[in-house]
């Protein structure tokens, strides 16, 4: 029977979630997908990313291996082999997919490969097959889009950037959002010399402004040339140098012509949804980027767990402002809560705790002391407002603060609480005590 | 150091009480636990234990007086110096602040903790506990109480596991500030905490915690903080609406039993079809309904009736008069048809239009709304099939008419559509038996299913 409880098109962080937590629940559940199991989050976004970037880190770490004490090998000589970089990287997203596969299998969603046209809320059309749903769950996802610059010179994507067949000597990046940021970076690390070109004149403003000043030194530092007020432009054809865009992205509703015409809005190509990713549609709901919120794999996998709940009637608002942020690169960003202009401007009372890296034990012993904690909180209840963390592994010790303001903590809480020594998350204690007036292991 | 004793929320919805008698004077040490008054509630009759050892240094209010919760109720020098500089702790608050002043035992012997939480304490430190009552709550949303002296434990919580969040604390003040506003009764302390917490919030010190802006968002914030006037508005009752409310609080006293049933009525239909053929003025259901429903009644007179418990007396009426409850833009209004069984279906038909028309222009006079001695609800024409409408006090039974619908019904063993009638009965169990009220309903649907029956009793 082609009759189910719920449909869900698009099996990215957000739809696989749902399916999961849909099916999970006794929903009937069937999840539609026209390429591959996982969105691209997981096949060419985060994960793959991530596995180049680990190769990166590896390689700055061991060119520091005389001075941590090695020898045998001119480690100067060791170069990235990009070729088996992006091997490796495939090989962590094959197993990652193939758990997500098995996971669904399991759960016993029924899964239907190809494009899906929505007829109506109800009927949705699949490889000339009609499937029937009580809720439809749209999480098709966006898209980066390549802008047509020129014929002759071939324009890569966050997405397609994994078909550079060679390490290029130079890469030109089409916009300074985090992914053109991230992707920097990580050329930087492997040596190929980078340009950015970012049409504003200013970037990534959101970042309180402690986070963007050490970004700002981390591309100089890089040699990464940042050109703010520039559009993106082909001007060097050789080669060697390889572009990339990642400029806008769109949401995908192609396919959505029907629904749209029968009332769901959309807004600059994105769903417009409620705080409980509710369309305009009964019975429609949009997660992940297909609703333009905000374009995070994280945001996306709590959409699609707690629109399950709303399906169900128990109604959850999404909290929007609670998402941690990430930067990923050889030293990381991670935020959650207010920057301290915002904070400010918000007229709380705001109290300001930093602590650097280069007072911590654990970060001296492991030769990587760049970076801080800033805690943001407001004097009158003592509440977390923002944290604000650059580290090595800051998206990791970002952790603490998410559910430390989840749980409406107070600067009380986190100065009451033991953290481990030697670790790097002392910092976040040595920065609560420091917001307090009361620091311990700084002046 | 002084210690302010605020009057404890000691549950039940019960926001005062009067100072029966003081059991210590000014100036007596008080050891904790140790009685400091009697305090008389709507509901309870409490001994107040002290919660901490000291000086009785001022009482609160004298005997007689009414004293609010989270009045103070007790100035006590805990340190029997001679310092009475009230200190405020600057420490932040433990996470059980469950400050509790000792059992209160109700006047039915129902013995029931109290909270406590609604005690501002300026020295939290030393207060000690003699019994504990833990709420899950972020410790914002403790402090924000423990600030705003609101007693935790009567918050419902929304966040993870029923914590209770901030945000459900200023719901809970804005809820009991509507509350406040709408009791007619002035309430002094309600309404002087008010304006602090209006201050405060005007203050903006704590606003709802808001986004980092993430990538390339367009989130919509969640606005709604603490309480701005923006949040909700106060309606005071209409004259009619303090009616409405009056009555329907009278209605639910009436023990009121429920029976249902559906009539088939196609004959009705088909009969009704038929006369408004040639007719400008188109006959409606309701005043045949009505006709068949005055035949019933003359044969079950008890139900109707009027019933005046307080004298002990029951008036059954010889004549049927029929209340037609009329939603208007104003509230519900109640015209009576008087004399339903004298008349005739034409006379009722062009009577009812008027009164109904009277009611929506508020043109109806209170006697047009008298004398009922039954009344009809009609509440299938908005929707719903079976319904449960309130007894119109002193009236014993209320007819309730759902959505006319088509159904598939069995008759001589074979399923057919039919045309139906859905009815409520609730009745007045002290006045009419439940054998009675099944008979009357099933003479009724006789009467609304047969045409030849309907046409030969009414």
């Amino acid at each position: 029977m082609n009759y189910f409880d719920l449909i869900i098109i698009g099996s990215g962080p957000a739809g696989y979630v749902a399916a999961l937590r849909g099916a999970q629940k006794g929903l009937k559940t069937a999840l539609i997908e026209k390429e591959s199991i996982g969105g691209v989050c997981l096949n060419w976004g985060c994960i793959p990313s991530k596995s180049l970037l680990a190769s990166a880190q590896l390689l700055e770490k061991i060119k520091k291996g005389e001075e941590f004490g090695l020898t045998g090998v001119d480690f100067k000589e060791i170069k990235p082999n990009w070729e088996k970089m992006k091997q490796r990287a495939f090989k962590v997203v094959d197993k990652l997919t193939k758990g997500v596969q098995t996971l669904l299998k399991k759960g016993g969603i029924t899964i239907i490969t190809g494009e899906a046209t929505p007829i109506s809320s109800r009927e949705i059309k699949v490889n000339e097959e009609i499937y029937t749903t009580k809720n439809l769950i749209i999480a098709t996802g966006s898209s980066y889009e390549t802008p047509e610059l020129n014929k002759d010179t071939k324009i890569y994507t966050p997405k397609t950037v994994y078909s550079i067949e060679k390490l290029p000597e130079k890469i030109v990046i089409g916009g300074a959002g985090v992914i053109g940021i991230e992707f920097a970076l990580l050329f930087s690390l492997l040596g190929v010399k980078v340009e950015i070109h970012e049409k504003n004149s200013q970037f990534m403003e959101y970042l309180d402004r402690d986070s963007h000043d050490f970004l700002t030194k981390t591309l100089k530092k890089s040699k990464i040339d940042l050109q703010l007020s520039k559009e993106f432009t082909i001007e060097d054809r050789s080669e060697n140098t390889a572009y990339l865009s990642a400029i806008s992205r769109k949401g995908n509703i192609s396919t959505l012509n029907n629904l749209i015409n029968q009332g769901l809005t959309v807004e600059n190509s994105f769903i417009k949804t409620d705080l409980k990713c509710r369309t305009t549609l009964p019975n429609v709901y949009a997660i992940g980027d297909v609703n333009g919120k905000i374009m995070l794999a994280h945001v996306a996998s709590t959409e699609g767990s707690y629109v399950i709940d709303t399906i169900l009637g128990e109604e959850k608002d999404i909290p929007y402002d609670m998402m941690p942020f990430n930067l990923y690169a050889s030293t990381e960003f991670a935020s959650i809560g207010l920057s301290e202009d915002r904070a400010k401007e918000q007229g709380f009372l705001v109290e300001i705790g930093k602590f650097p890296l280069s007072a911590n034990g654990k970060a001296l012993a492991d030769g990587n002391s760049d970076g801080f904690v800033k805690v943001i909180y407001e004097k009158k209840y003592g509440e977390i407002l923002g944290v604000h963390i650059v580290a090595p592994n800051a998206t990791d010790l970002i952790g603490e603060a998410s559910l430390g303001m989840r749980l409406e903590s107070t600067i009380w809480d986190i100065a009451a609480t033991v953290h481990p020594h030697p670790t790097l998350i002392e910092t976040f204690l040595e920065a609560s005590f420091k917001a307090m007036g009361e620091p311990l292991h700084i002046t | 150091m002084v210690f302010e004793f605020r009057f404890p929320d000691i549950g039940e919805g019960v926001h005062e009480g009067k100072i029966l008698q003081w059991s210590k004077k000014e100036g007596e040490l008080v050891r904790e636990g140790d009685i400091l008054a009697t305090v008389e509630t709507d509901k309870v009759v409490a001994e107040i234990p002290s919660p901490k050892e000291g000086v009785l240094v001022k009482k609160g209010a004298f005997e007689g007086q009414i004293i609010h919760v989270g009045a103070i109720f007790a100035i006590l020098d805990t340190q029997n110096s001679s310092d009475n500089s009230i200190e405020e702790s600057k420490k932040p608050l433990k996470e059980e602040n469950a400050g509790v002043v000792g059992e209160l035992e109700t006047s039915n012997g129902f013995v029931m903790p109290s909270s406590g939480e609604g005690i501002l304490e300026h020295d939290i430190e030393n207060i000690s506990l003699t019994s504990r009552k833990s709420v899950l709550a972020t410790p914002v949303a403790r402090k924000m109480a423990s600030d705003l002296s609101v007693d935790i434990s009567k918050v419902k919580g929304t966040g993870p596991s029923g914590r209770v969040m901030k945000q459900d604390i200023s719901d809970f003040l804005t809820t009991s500030k509507i509350k406040d506003k709408t009791d007619e009764k002035p309430n002094e302390f309600t309404n002087l905490d008010l304006k602090n917490r209006e201050e405060k919030n005007s203050n903006k010190t704590h606003p709802q915690t808001p986004s980092l802006e993430g990538a390339l968002i367009n989130s919509e914030k969640n606005s709604k903080n603490f309480l701005t006037t923006d949040d909700y508005k106060v309606e005071k009752l209409s004259q009619l609406r303090k009616t409405i409310a009056k009555n329907m609080t009278e209605s639910h006293n009436i023990p009121t039993a429920l029976v249902q049933d559906f009539a088939i009525i196609d004959q009705i239909v088909a009969f009704r079809d038929r006369v408004n053929q040639n007719r400008d003025e188109r006959i409606s259901f309701q005043p045949i309904f009505m006709k068949a429903l005055a035949a019933t009644l003359r044969k079950f007179s008890i139900v109707n009736s009027n019933f005046h418990p307080e004298k002990e007396e029951i008036y059954i009426f010889s004549s049927i008069n029929i209340g037609v409850a009329v939603d208007t833009q104003f509230g519900l209004m109640v015209p009576v048809i008087k004399n339903v069984e004298s008349k005739s279906i034409i006379e009722i038909n062009k009577e009812m239009k008027t009164l109904v028309e009277k009611a929506k222009n508020r043109t109806i006079t209170l006697d047009e709304m008298r004398g009922g001695t039954i009344t009809i609800s009609n509440y299938g024409s908005f929707g719903g099939v079976y319904g449960k409408p309130m007894i119109l006090p002193p009236q014993t039974a209320i007819i309730g008419f759902g959505r006319v619908h088509q159904t598939p019904v069995v008759q001589n063993g074979e399923i057919v559509p039919a045309t139906i009638l859905p009815i409520s009965l609730p009745f007045d169990h002290r006045v009419i038996d439940g054998a009675t009220a099944g008979s009357f309903l099933t003479e009724f649907i006789k009467t609304l299913s047969n045409i030849d029956y309907f046409l030969v009793h009414i």
